[in-house]
């Protein structure tokens, strides 16, 4: 596979390393592309460009000659023969390789719309498949079902992730796992789940009579009143009265002293910048200008503690579920508090960046208008259902490998955003000792690392539009902390 | 009296000038070459077949091929030409 560089430009002999470094980029707009197609288009072009250039320097090489032999004296070997041969070929290089190009956007285009297609087909199936077995289900058990399914997922990720043993999964599932580390990572995984996360709530109206277009009209693929915010609020219900997944008070302390910074320039610095560390700062803010008219990056790290007990740690599966029940979670509360700490003002330009559930906190921060966010790049994260701000310059990065941005359920508002979509272990093989590596930040830093280099232009122009918000003055950062406060 | 072609050149100072002439035309012809045959090598690895495999994939590689000969086909006229134009300076050259 030919390559490109961070220009764009073709690089001979370049090779990606397999359908594992590919990006899918779709959303935003009428235009959806692969980077593959897309890279291919742009080594074409540059060809139908360079042809242009070599006619023109043949007719100089014709025009030097002073002497020329006129056309029906041409014999085998002049001068004039070649030339004009030459000049065919490449006039016909050049015109192919320009109806190429345009064949292959075409091809991009109508390959990005099948796929959105495909994902609201399959949503569709996933509402009248719940809706049906909400009709013919008992009552209870059906009511049962948006706690059971996405508690289930909470618990069963919390489990992997800090590597307890039995008592949760059963020692034979465990082993499964293990022996089948691709069981987790199989696209078909993540696309099943966002449509059964989405469907919960159909099973559940199917369970009231209400009428199937009724249900459709008010869920995920319609009105956006029933959905996977209804079925996290559901799961709260059942949870709390039992001590588990409690919110409560949560305060905001700086970490260390603000240090000096540099704007960021790309999806891998910002992506580089998103706190990790699991007991330290889970939230860092960047001001860059002068105060008045500062502009701001804030990084949020992805989930800390996965206890659906209450503990200090705000970052934990409690939040996960609030946030996406969008019923205040410790989190989100701590992120609007930091910023307040920081010095954002309302009307401060604002640049949003998270990992996993500090994504969809981000996405949240965004929708809310609490502050002026005008940028948000979120990796990993379940937040399909937040609607962003219109005009708003959105980028959702998810790995097709990764069922957590699928616990977010089908994204109903695709055109508000730009998704960039990744296959991690599509060539490679999956790693035995990490739980959900293709939700690892490390992953995600990678792909971002692969966006900086697309000539995508959407994503260059996302990344042309950091430096018109930051400038490239150097700023400040300071990290924060947020801790629950349990006995409140 | 030499002949380049059908013309005859009998006065030194044209025939100067006309070396020259195909002397400059030789290294445009060099460098022209060199450059359409970078773009032929670059535009033979292409294997996309990790990256989509259908017939609409077998289809592009082979307009892809397609393209890879016309290259291939003006580097050798281009190469043509060149030999012409060596020819021509050695006919000029012999007759001084």
């Amino acid at each position: 596979m030919t390559g490109v560089d961070a220009a764009g430009r073709a690089v001979p002999g370049a090779e990606g390393g397999g359908s594992s470094t590919d990006l899918i980029v779709s959303g935003g707009g009428s235009l959806v592309a692969t980077d593959v197609l897309l890279a291919e288009a742009v080594t074409l072009r540059a060809l139908q460009a360079a042809a242009g250039g070599w006619r023109e320097r043949l007719e100089r090489i014709r025009s030097l000659d002073s002497e020329p032999v006129p056309a029906p004296q041409w014999s085998d070997s002049d001068v004039g023969i070649s030339v004009f041969e030459a000049e065919r070929a490449i006039h016909e290089v050049g015109e192919r390789s320009g109806a190429l190009a345009d064949a292959l956007v075409c091809a991009a285009e109508g390959y990005g719309r099948a796929e959105r297609s495909a994902e609201f087909l399959g949503g569709l199936g996933g509402v009248w498949l719940g809706y049906t077995v909400g009709r013919v289900a008992p009552f209870l058990a059906l009511a049962a079902m948006p706690a059971l399914t996405a508690g289930a997922v909470g618990w069963f990720l919390g489990t992997l992730l800090t590597g307890s043993r039995p008592g949760a999964v059963p020692e034979a599932a465990a082993r499964w796992f293990a022996e089948n580390p691709r069981a987790l990572t199989n696209p078909l995984l993540p696309a099943a789940l966002r449509v059964l996360v989405s469907s919960v709530d159909d099973a559940a109206a199917g369970v009231t009579a209400l009428p199937y277009p009724v249900s459709f009209a008010l869920g995920d693929q319609g009105a956006g009143l029933l959905g996977v915010t209804t079925s996290a609020a559901g799961v709260l219900a059942v949870a709390r009265p039992l001590g588990l997944l409690r919110e409560t008070a949560v305060t905001v302390g700086r970490v260390g002293r603000p240090a000096p910074a540099r704007p960021p320039t790309g999806f891998g610095e910002l992506a580089a910048r998103i706190p990790a560390a699991a007991g330290g700062a889970q939230v860092r803010v960047e001001r860059y200008g002068p105060a008045g008219s500062a502009a701001w990056v804030v990084y949020i790290g992805g989930t800390a503690e996965w206890s659906p007990g209450v503990t200090a740690e705000p970052w934990d599966l409690s939040s996960n579920v609030a946030a996406v029940a969008e019923e205040g979670a410790g989190s989100y509360r701590a992120v609007v508090a930091a910023m307040r700490e920081a010095g954002v003002r309302p009307a401060d330009p604002v640049v949003q960046v998270g990992h996993s559930q500090g994504g969809l906190v981000a996405s949240q921060v965004a929708a809310s208008g609490q502050f002026n966010t005008v940028m948000i790049a979120t990796f990993g994260a379940p937040n399909g259902q937040v609607a962003v701000p219109a005009g708003l310059a959105a980028v959702a990065v998810e790995h097709a490998d990764d069922i957590v941005p699928a616990l977010g359920g089908i994204g109903a508002r695709a055109e508000d955003r730009l998704v960039v979509r990744r296959e991690v272990f599509a060539t490679e093989p999956v790693p035995v000792d990490l739980a959900l590596p293709a939700h690892a930040l490390t992953a995600y830093r990678e792909t971002a690392r692969l966006m900086d280099a697309s000539p995508e232009p959407r994503l260059r122009e996302f990344r042309a539009a950091l430096g018109t918000v930051l400038g490239g003055e150097p700023g400040t950062a300071s990290r924060w902390r947020g801790v629950r406060a349990p006995g409140e | 009296m030499i002949q380049t072609g059908s013309i005859v050149l009998v006065d030194p100072a044209r025939r100067e000038r006309r070396l020259a002439e195909l002397r400059h035309r030789r290294m445009l012809l060099g460098g022209l070459r060199d450059d359409v045959d970078l773009a032929w090598r670059a535009l033979i690895p292409a294997d996309l077949d990790g990256s989509w495999r259908s017939p609409a994939q077998r289809g592009y590689s082979e307009r892809r091929r397609e393209l890879a000969d016309g290259l291939r086909r003006a580097c050798q006229d281009l190469d043509d030409a060149q030999t012409a134009v060596e020819a021509a300076i050695a006919a000029v050259t012999a007759s001084a």
